[in-house]
């Protein structure tokens, strides 16, 4: 082979090549090995008219007064999630909104029907930095894997907006702990704890389920989108 | 590379013969194996990689992320755009074009490639997931799945793609044209196809290159390609929410910013 072939089969070569040899590392497909599939889209069972489907939050004196007055003028007033478009957490987790959870060692990706996302960073990063956090519709979550559970930390949320259509909120103090598992291939449950020393007597805690839907596609539209809104504005 | 996996995909069938067989299977170990490992958070280059657009011919597609775009438009479309441009040039200091990416939160794709908005990407064997920080998210199907037969227009379209190689390539119908392609107001029609081809360039880089075929709209297909670096400051990616704070009204048909401070604009 003269040096004019040699170089021709190394060009050859170099050019069958991908353009950055960045294939899933052996230690990353050893952790994806310990990890749970959850691939699917998934919607919550049972009523969603209160997160928590046995009654409100565990309030404290002060705002079981504010709560009841809220309440009684929920009708008329703005649910935030009409307002904004968000139901933020813990909200999203007894919503109707239907959701793909994407679990990978680095973060599990929970992706709801009307462009919610709530990132669980698994990598063992620590929450955001104080000076760099404020309270955020879907908060900042970091998370561990115990087995096949995801357990989800949650600080920072906006404790303003609702919770449900009955005007129930939380403090910006809140502290939302999270076990999640596959409890069936059909079935995942989140057992949810909120802690808010402003807000609750005690720790508030229940259960929410979410089956597996024959749904395939995600949405991705707002929860006001209407066909043809763009070209009408226009008009 | 096929040495190294095997004790791994081993691994995984002795641990997926738990109650419910919740680990990864050793069939979806395999199929990650093959995969790039995109991970990240990812935002448009400036200075350099990003900048691959032609100049502008004759000072098109003015004001906003893709002004440098030139597109291949039959005349009739041409002409409806440059009379939205002179309409859109008159409007006095108080009110904006209805860019949809206000009047309803939505860039859509491929403009949201156009801009400044972040990105991660998650890649598996099923889909190949790209969440932008304006809560604007695409999911690319890999697992060989044709497009619905029904479909109904939306931001994002619908995507299918497969793999050739460390190469992810798109295929996007189903858009909705009333989006805008640039904040200009340039629009694709209910037929455009969008073909991307996405591939990492180095450890920092990632790129897509983008076809897009429109035989309503263009005289012949229009091929750019975007390039995106890594971000290297955080792995938190924070999101957005568009209708918070919402402060534009729509004045006949445009967008009036309702100024708190009467010193800064027109107000109520």
């Amino acid at each position: 082979m003269t040096l004019r072939q040699t170089l021709l089969s190394v060009a050859l070569l170099a050019a069958s090549l991908p353009a950055h040899a960045a294939l899933n590392s052996p230690q990353r497909l050893a952790q994806l090995a310990q990890l749970p599939d959850w691939t699917g889209i998934w919607q919550v069972e049972g009523s969603t008219a209160t997160l928590d489907p046995a009654g409100p939050p565990p309030y404290n004196a002060a705002w079981s007064a504010k709560y009841r007055k809220a309440r009684a003028d929920a009708a008329r007033l703005v649910d935030s999630y009409d307002r904004v478009c968000a139901a933020g957490v813990p909200r999203l987790m007894g919503s109707p909104e239907y959701f793909e959870a994407v679990v990978t060692p680095e973060e599990t990706t929970m992706v709801f029907s009307q462009r919610e996302v709530r990132h669980i960073y698994t990598d063992g990063t620590p929450h955001t930095e104080a000076d760099e956090l404020w309270p955020m519709y879907w908060g900042d979550s970091v998370g561990h894997w115990e087995g096949d559970t995801l357990v989800i930390d949650t600080i920072s949320i906006l404790g303003k907006e609702w919770l449900d259509p009955t005007a129930a909120t939380l403090s910006d103090n809140a502290h939302i702990i999270e076990r999640m598992r596959l409890i069936d291939p059909n079935h995942l449950q989140d057992q949810i704890t909120v802690e808010d020393p402003t807000s609750l007597a005690k720790p508030w805690r229940f259960t929410r389920t979410y089956y597996r839907t024959s749904q395939t596609n995600m949405t991705d539209t707002p929860c006001n989108w209407e066909i043809g809104a763009a070209t009408k504005l226009a008009k | 590379m096929r040495q190294t996996i095997v004790p791994f995909l081993a691994l995984a069938v002795v641990l997926g013969g738990g109650a419910h067989a919740q680990t990864n299977s050793a069939a979806r170990l395999a199929a990650f194996a093959k995969l790039p490992d995109w991970t990240g958070i990812w935002e448009m280059g400036r200075a350099g990689p990003g900048q691959v657009f032609q100049p502008p011919k004759g000072g098109k597609l003015t004001g906003g992320p893709g002004r440098d775009l030139n597109l291949p438009y039959k005349p009739a479309w041409e002409a409806r755009y440059e009379a939205r441009q002179k309409e859109y040039a008159a409007l006095p200091d108080t009110l904006t074009p209805p860019d949809p990416t206000i009047t309803v939160c939505s860039w859509g794709f491929p403009r949201m490639e156009l801009g400044p908005a972040n990105f991660e990407i998650t890649v598996t064997p099923e889909e190949t997931m790209i969440v932008f920080d304006p809560s604007e998210i695409r999911h690319i199907y890999t697992d060989g799945r044709p497009h619905p037969t029904n479909l109904t227009p939306s931001p994002q379209g619908h995507s299918i793609g497969h793999w050739e190689g460390q190469t992810l390539v798109a295929d996007t119908v189903g858009l909705d044209p009333t989006l805008w392609l640039t904040a200009s107001g340039a629009q694709l029609s209910p037929k455009a196809d969008i073909t991307e081809r996405w591939s990492m360039q180095d450890q920092d880089h990632i790129s897509d290159q983008i076809t897009i075929v429109d035989p309503i709209a263009f005289t012949k297909p229009l091929t750019f390609t975007r390039k995106f670096r890594r971000v290297k400051d955080t792995k938190h990616q924070i999101m957005q929410n568009c209708f918070e704070n919402d402060r534009e009204q729509m004045k006949n048909g445009y967008i009036e910013t309702i100024y708190s401070d009467p010193n800064q604009g027109s107000s109520q």
